[in-house]
């Protein structure tokens, strides 16, 4: 299983409605591929870090996408939709799902390391016991 | 490379003028090493704010003191932070 987060960066001057009607074209688009839409995550509007086509805001949308590699397939068709969409200003699409197999196969070591502090800890105690 | 990364210390003033000035460098730690951050988001505009300089460059690993794997997902997170017009390029 794979997961994606696409970041959609959208026209200010879209209506909230047809901010809902633009990220609804792709998660239908996406879901009619077989694509699976864990979670969604809009910023509204934001200022922007510098002008894309002179304007200097955008609507932030994030989804978070799951699917088979199989499905995978659909990730380029939507990023060339998104790609000539005019009110689209950016789009980002980033795959996660190794990123986070690695932080969890990673942290387990790290888990280790609070377990051990006591052991010092008890050494001082009987330490402490000889000397009274 | 595994284990913890205790060996690479900054040495005590070794070249001459140690007798006159001693230099007490703190020690720089990856922070991410320290609290155990596995993936940095691109999302993080505060976090990733902390490690961009004046001129919106991105700060070396030479002064935060990032370990290079730790650096390499700031550097990541940073430029699709860019692309995303979250960060600045530059800044005039």
């Amino acid at each position: 299983m794979r997961t994606y987060e696409l970041a959609i960066v959208a026209d200010p001057r879209l209506s909230d409605e047809e901010m809902i009607a633009l990220t609804d074209e792709y998660k239908q688009l996406i879901q009619s591929r077989g694509g699976e839409i864990v979670r969604e995550e809009s910023w509204g509007k934001r200022k922007l870090a510098y002008p894309i086509r002179k304007v200097n805001e955008g609507r932030y949308v994030f989804l978070y996408l799951q699917m088979e590699p199989k499905t995978a397939a659909l990730i380029p068709e939507v990023e060339l939709r998104l790609k000539q969409n005019d009110r689209v200003l950016r789009y980002l699409t980033v795959r996660t799902d190794l990123d986070i197999k690695r932080a969890t196969n990673r942290a387990k070591p790290g888990q280790a390391i609070p377990g051990q502090e006591p052991a010092p800890v008890e050494g001082e105690v009987v330490a402490n016991e000889e000397v009274s | 490379m595994a284990g913890p990364r205790g060996g690479r210390g900054r040495k005590a003033p070794a070249k001459g003028g140690a007798k006159k000035r001693t230099f007490f460098r703190r020690r720089k730690v990856c922070r991410f090493t320290a609290e155990n951050i596995e993936y940095i988001d691109y999302k993080d505009v505060k976090l990733l704010q902390q490690y961009i300089l004046e001129r919106a460059k991105i700060l070396p690993r030479r002064i935060s003191g990032n370990s290079a794997r730790h650096q390499r997902m700031v550097q990541t997170a940073i430029k699709r932070a860019r692309h995303l017009a979250l960060l600045p390029f530059s800044t005039d």
